[in-house]
């Protein structure tokens, strides 16, 4: 007797390009199945080769790619496939949906038409009958008047909507399998949660087999069975994902996993991370890709045969003092060799990592609370223009900063957390006006030139490290321009420069180097360093690590933690990430629709959060931890943000609030104290 | 929208009566002076000045445009007295060459340049679309790099080296057609195509081969999009992949060139008109201009602007109709 095929097997995939520099291995030697009903979840950071195997499966890889190996669909060999063939698979029996429902979405047709075009052409059915199952499936995935919606444009949908379509779009065939190439990663946290729900739903009435593709171990802990974790176009590990979570075998993975900053860890435990940056795949270092950021690797080849005795000796050189950092590791118990993980020295429990030794405190050096703050910001408000349409005529308003206020001490980081339009990096920009409260001069109206002098005070860190510096100037003149626009002469603004590279832990002999030379979180450091060059009191940090990748992360919140310490800084982090913010911050703010609604000392609000929205936010966050994302309760908030344009009256909150009740439909809830720290809304607490 | 629409309607006279006194303006600083031409060789003093009031010379420039102006609208009278002209609406006045008038010159000649633009403009429409799609498509390979160096190679020949390459070759050597003389389209649909095929042809390869250039540009890009990929996931066949989902965006900045071009050549394409020997208005242009013929450089010159901007806002309302973002 023969067991039934898999739904998607995949064996010995390989995906190469050519490109005008060389060849590029993309994927190498991959295999992995998927049965019906089940999720695997495939994570990896950029260019670990997750996409290019979807797309590769799907036959949907760029023209010019080269695959190798076989891909069975219910026993039926894709590979090789005539494109005609494989176009009647696509769609019916395998569905894609992709990361950014927008550009996804053809601009051009109805929603409707969209989601039933190939149901015309695999069932060979009318526009009459297609369009039917358009409404059934936009009212399956829970969209609102469907019949309505069908009929109308992608752009008149919200992003929460559009995904929603997308899935509609997919599943209209009733395919056998779903493949999801990181359907959140441009959604707001609650309406992730939204999604993933959605997903989850599908998959079990309809048995699915879904392909989860993200960098986010949390979405992964969240929804995956199995788990499959690329490195450098390669399986890295492959498990159960409550066996890998629990105990991840190889270095990579174990590396990801620590580096995470979490929502559910202590963070006075210093946060390890993964040196340098993911692999090149122009030119692919032989062996193990992972092997020239492994400690273990480094361990064993600087250590020779002491390397190997990792039980009985301490390690070699910084790994050795992280290991003896990182606890929890049974110190006796051996390898485990996992059929999984492909790795020669899986983690013996605890992998070193080059992490700082201990986590500065700067708070507890802080002198007396009473201390004036150093930033006092008193009822912040940024009113844009409507938009002017074509005919001139102009719509309603903007209030994107709807009287912001708080205080900030020399030394502390703020966390200003929030979903998109919520005002956060608005906020952010308007504080790099702002700043010397501390002689309580009200800085706001002051003129350009007046600025000029308090500038230095006060700098900025920008997300995208690469496009926020100039691609046509080295490092030395990104980093020093804040100096000579202070006077500074040329010859000392660049000793200055070298010694911020220092400092920030670039290689101060790059000073001549450009932009694009550095990987994306060397380009933050240098983003980094070009914020400390004035001697600032604030660094303003807008989303500083939500670009880079996961293991890179961590390197740069470690950075920021030490610079602070070491320079006294204080910091307003703005992100969207709430793990990172808890890491990082003092004290949290956060912000809904230019509002701030709740603020206060960081651990009592990821405590005990007090408002509705900061319970949400907080619960929406997946966490890299299968077990515990079974046990928590979770609130999946209704709706996507409303518009800024359009506010909804009293408390803005109210028609996604669980606790909603008449008064917040008229009355706006003020800043109020409550559980040691302020809220906005009308039933604080339980 | 329909205000929208009056806005741009609005402009457009704006756009008009600009041009219409900076081209008033420029034949009044000119040194030759349009009484004395109409007037002739054998010019007594007495009679200049006669001319020069029956024209309405002898008024301020400002007096002068405002007539001028209100004569589109309502029509004017020239002269007076036994002299008076009644010049109807809508008047552009009279051609001092031969005073005929401009608006019946220009009525004239226009469907023979209306017949020489719409008909090069579908020939270079196929062949350069054509041509870019192909090329967008194969982009890469050997046909698409033959296809883009033809486009180079034909965007380099000035039209009116392949005009008399195509008479010479043609007409001269092979004797296929004859040397082209303007047929009446109602009359003689055969001989208004037979005689416009050379026209048509040395016009439309220099616009077929920019339009090939952009069209393969705009269709790589639209080709590149997500949605096309989201199209090719839903296993729709390949050719409704690019005729429905590529081809629509790929063309839509296509548009925009071609309103402005088939505006401009409705005015008039002085070269090929003149090589072959069509009697168009770009020809009608370039006699009047030789010979300070200034009512009808004026009435030309007003067309021609008239199509342009009445073609840009046809190009802005058809954008309205292919992509549903554009709201007006």
């Amino acid at each position: 007797m023969t067991t039934p095929a898999p739904l998607l097997e995949v064996r010995d995939l390989g995906v190469t390009f050519t490109t005008p520099r060389g060849s590029v291995r993309a994927v190498d030697s991959l295999g992995f199945t998927v049965e019906a009903g089940r999720t695997l979840g495939i994570v990896g950071e950029s260019g670990s080769g997750k996409s290019v195997t979807s797309l590769a499966v799907m036959g949907l890889h760029r023209a010019g790619a080269e695959v190798s190996g076989s891909v069975r669909l219910a026993g039926q060999e894709l590979t090789g496939l005539p494109e005609k063939e494989l176009a009647k698979v696509r769609g019916r029996k395998m569905a894609m949906i992709f990361q950014d429902p927008l550009s996804s979405l053809h601009p051009y047709y109805t929603v409707g038409e969209q989601i039933a075009e190939h149901f015309r052409v695999h069932f060979r059915a009318g526009r009459a009958a297609a369009r039917r199952r358009a409404v059934d499936m936009l009212g399956e995935v829970g969209i609102p008047e469907p019949a309505r919606r069908a009929g109308e444009y992608p752009h008149q949908f919200s992003g929460g909507m559009r995904q929603r379509a997308m899935i509609a779009m997919a599943l209209a065939c009733e395919p056998d399998l779903l493949i999801a190439d990181e359907p959140t990663t441009a959604l707001d946290v609650t309406v992730q949660a939204q999604i993933l729900e959605l997903i989850a739903r599908l998959q079990q009435e309809r048995g699915l087999g879904v392909v989860m593709i993200t960098h986010d171990l949390g979405v992964v802990a969240r929804v995956a069975h199995e788990v499959l974790v690329m490195y450098g176009g390669r399986a890295a590990e492959q498990a159960p994902a409550d066996a890998l979570f629990a105990d991840p075998a190889h270095p990579y993975t174990r590396g990801l996993l620590d580096s995470l900053p979490r929502l559910d860890s202590a963070d006075d435990v210093p946060l390890p991370s993964i040196p340098g940056s993911p692999p090149s795949l122009l030119h692919p270092a032989p062996g193990c890709a992972f092997a020239p950021r492994c400690a273990v690797a480094a361990a064993a080849a600087g250590g020779g045969r002491r390397g190997r005795g990792r039980r009985r000796g301490p390690l070699h050189g910084r790994a050795a003092r992280a290991a003896s950092v990182r606890l929890g590791g049974p110190a006796g118990r051996l390898p485990l060799r996992r059929p999984g993980a492909r790795c020669r020295r899986p983690c013996p429990g605890g992998v070193p990592m080059t992490a700082p030794a201990t986590r500065p405190n700067p708070a507890a050096e802080r002198e007396g609370p009473q201390a004036a703050p150093l930033l006092r910001v008193r009822d912040l408000t940024m009113t844009f223009p409507g938009k002017r349409s074509l005919t001139g005529r102009r719509s309603a308003p903007v209030r994107a900063v709807d009287g912001v206020s708080f205080d900030l001490e020399a030394g502390q980081t703020l966390g200003l957390v929030g979903e998109s339009g919520c005002g956060k990096s608005t906020t952010g920009r308007m504080l790099v006006r702002l700043l010397e409260p501390t002689s309580g001069r009200d800085i706001s109206r002051l003129s350009q030139s007046a600025l000029r002098p308090l500038r230095r005070n006060i700098q900025m860190v920008f997300q995208d490290p690469h496009s926020s510096l100039n691609p046509r100037q080295t490092v030395a003149r990104i980093i020093s321009d804040p100096l000579l626009v202070q006077g500074w002469s040329a010859a000392d603004a660049r000793r200055r420069a070298a010694e911020l590279m220092e400092l920030t832990g670039l290689i101060p002999e790059h000073i001549d180097r450009y932009p694009h030379e550095f990987s994306g979180g060397q380009a933050q450091r240098i983003g980094i360093a070009r914020s400390l060059a004035t001697s600032p009191r604030l660094v303003i940090a807008d989303e500083p690590v939500s670009a880079l990748d996961v293991s890179v992360q961590a390197q740069i919140v470690n950075l920021m933690e030490r610079l602070r310490a070491e320079l006294g800084l204080a910091y307003v982090f703005i992100a969207h990430d709430l793990s990172v913010v808890k890491r990082v911050s003092d004290r949290v703010a956060v912000m809904y629709l230019g509002r701030i609604v709740e603020i206060g000392d960081k651990k009592s609000l990821y405590e005990n959060p007090q408002h509705p929205y900061t319970r949400a936010l907080l619960s929406a966050v997946p966490l890299p931890d299968p077990a515990a994302e079974r046990r928590r309760e979770r609130i999946v908030l209704l709706g996507d943000p409303p518009s800024p344009a359009a506010p909804p009256p009293g408390c803005t909150f109210h028609p996604r609030c669980p606790k909603a009740q008449e008064i917040c439909r008229t009355e706006r809830p003020l800043l109020r104290l409550a559980a040691s720290r302020e809220v906005a809304c009308h039933f604080p607490g339980d | 929208m329909i205000l929208y629409l009056l806005r741009r309607l609005l402009a457009l006279a704006g756009v008009l009566l600009a041009i219409a006194a900076v081209t008033f303006l420029i034949f009044y600083v000119l040194p030759t002076d349009p009484a004395a031409a109409a007037c002739g060789k054998t010019c007594s003093p007495e009679r200049l000045a006669d001319v020069r009031a029956y024209l309405g010379l002898d008024k301020p420039l400002w007096e002068q445009f405002a007539h001028f102006l209100t004569g589109i609208f309502t029509g004017r009278t020239l002269g007076t007295g036994q002299y008076a002209v009644q010049c109807d609406f809508p008047c552009l006045g009279y051609s001092y060459e031969n005073s005929l008038p401009v608006w019946d010159l220009l009525m004239d000649r226009l469907p023979v340049s209306a017949s020489l633009a719409f008909g090069a403009a579908v020939l270079w429409l196929i062949l350069g679309l054509g041509a870019g799609v192909t090329a967008a498509l194969r982009k890469d390979t050997a046909t698409d790099k033959a296809l883009m160096v033809g486009a180079v190679a034909a965007a380099s020949l000035p039209v009116y080296f392949t005009s008399v390459m195509l008479i010479y070759g043609v007409i001269r050597i092979a004797g296929l057609l004859p040397y082209p003389s303007y047929h009446e389209l109602t009359a003689d649909p055969l001989g208004w195509a037979g005689n416009l095929l050379l026209p048509w042809t040395a016009l439309a390869l220099l616009y077929a081969a920019m339009y090939a250039r952009q069209s393969r540009g705009s269709m790589i890009e639209a080709m590149a999009e997500p949605y096309i990929r989201t199209a090719r996931a839903k296993g729709m066949p390949e050719r409704t992949v690019v005729v429905k989902h590529g081809l629509r965006s790929g063309m839509t900045p296509i548009l925009t060139i071609f309103g402005m071009d088939l505006g401009g050549l409705l005015a008039g394409a002085v070269i090929t008109e003149s090589i072959f020997g069509l009697p168009g208005i770009g020809r009608l242009f370039y006699g009047a201009l030789v010979s300070s013929d200034q009512p009808v450089v004026l009435g030309v010159t007003l067309l021609a602007a008239f199509f342009i901007v009445v073609a840009n806002l046809v190009v802005d309302l058809l954008y309205a109709v292919i992509d549903p973002r554009v709201r007006y």
